[in-house]
């Protein structure tokens, strides 16, 4: 066997561990996008329960303006029991939702670790025990050449591109044994999505309406001299109607996740999709900071 | 119609009223009501609120039945996944790996 056909066994063996880096490289980008999913649907969800408490208190303060004659007593037991049990029962549900999201998200944790450079680059630094391996091999490899290169300069190369086989054989089966589950994950999260915001923006023109009555327009009636915040209420009042929009952003953020597990498991992920994706997760996390600064 | 399209459409029409009952206009007519008429149409107000919020928790309610078989699966593929990765640790196999293969190119590298 001549010398250049020697050394395009190795390179095709090279070559074929590269394409498997490069499907790794994909895996990668699904996993850390499904991790950044993840947290920040969970904490959405967190954030859509402290808008739900905020929202029923204002709107109960709301209820107590109306009710504040002593033959309305019972209706304001009515009131009182009713929205807690039924705020308590929401919160409750988006608790469990939670709970599902920090599975989800080790799930995607796990999955980023398998594809991780780090396993590569831990067998490399172990390279010191392969090379006394060698000696089993009958042949000094260490001072051979192919194509005009050292073999034990291969030896790094070799294992790194090893283990990516095996990363990828690896995120390959599972990417094979449960895209049905992760498809239906994401149908399912798109679903949840539209109800949660759905309630969410309920909630938030529900806290604006009352804000502006209770904060803006009651103090301004009044016969009082207006509080020496007024005008910060009332900005925040109207700020809190037009903020409610943004809450459409995490029902998208989960299309495009969807789509770009529909194009790995095709074997056609697209350029760019990745990086539209997470601006669209970062675009979740700005409901998180809007609310946060409604109070 | 779906349910789904059912609860959908009543979310929207339970939202309309809510609008309609919570501008600064009505609220402002409604504390002028007498107290009878104050508490019902406050009761109302409430019970619209609360119409909305049950039908969200019940939607949510599914959508959890419905991901509690996918919970299972999420696990096993953890699990799986944690059993590969001592796999892939495991120094032993991957020097074996690399040797197997440097051991091809060597009694290659004999023949020539």
């Amino acid at each position: 066997m001549s010398m250049p056909k020697l050394f395009v066994i190795v390179a095709s063996t090279l070559l074929l561990s590269a394409c498997a880096t490069n499907r790794i490289a994909q895996h990668q980008e699904y996993a850390v996008a499904g991790e950044a999913f993840s947290e920040a649907v969970s904490e959405l969800t967190r954030e859509a329960s402290i808008l739900a408490i905020d929202s029923d208190t204002k709107f109960l303060m709301l209820q107590k303006t109306i009710l504040t004659d002593p033959a309305q007593r019972a209706a304001r037991e009515t009131l009182i029991n009713n929205h807690s049990t039924s705020l308590d029962e929401y919160l409750d549900n988006l608790r469990l939702m939670r709970k599902h999201m920090t599975l989800l998200n080790r799930y995607f944790a796990s999955l980023s670790q398998i594809g991780s450079d780090k396993i590569q680059e831990d067998r490399v630094a172990g390279i010191g025990a392969l090379v006394s391996e060698l000696g089993k091999v009958g042949v000094d490899l260490s001072s051979a050449t192919i194509g005009g290169k050292q073999v034990s300069g291969l030896i790094p190369t070799v294992t790194k591109h090893l283990v990516a086989s095996r990363q990828n054989k690896l995120l390959e089966a599972e990417l094979e044994k449960r895209k049905d589950t992760i498809l239906k994950e994401l149908d399912i999260q798109q679903a949840y999505l539209v109800a949660l915001q759905a309630q969410m923006e309920r909630d938030l023109k529900t806290l604006a309406d009352a804000q502006i009555f209770l904060d803006v327009a009651a103090p301004f009636i009044s016969d009082a001299a207006l509080p020496l915040d007024w005008a910060d209420r009332r900005r925040k009042a109207h700020a809190t109607r037009v903020s409610s929009d943004a809450a459409g952003n995490a029902a998208l953020a989960s299309k495009k996740l969807k789509s770009v597990f529909v194009e790995l498991v095709e074997g056609k992920p697209s350029a760019g999709k990745f990086a539209e994706t997470m601006q669209s997760i970062n675009k979740v996390l700005d409901i998180v900071d809007v609310i946060e600064n409604l109070n | 119609m779906t349910d789904n399209e059912l609860k959908l459409a009543t979310q929207k029409t339970l939202s309309e009223a809510i609008d309609a009952r919570m501008t600064l206009e009505a609220l402002l007519a409604l504390q002028a009501l007498p107290t009878e008429e104050r508490t019902r149409a406050a009761l109302q107000l409430s019970n619209l609120v609360l119409a909305y919020r049950k039908i969200t928790t019940t939607r949510i309610e599914t959508i959890r039945q419905d991901l509690r078989d996918n919970a299972d699966d999420l696990q096993a593929g953890i699990d799986a996944m944690k059993e590969a990765l001592k796999e892939i640790a495991d120094a032993q196999k991957m020097i074996a790996a690399t040797t197997q293969f440097l051991s091809v190119v060597g009694r290659i590298l004999v023949l020539l």
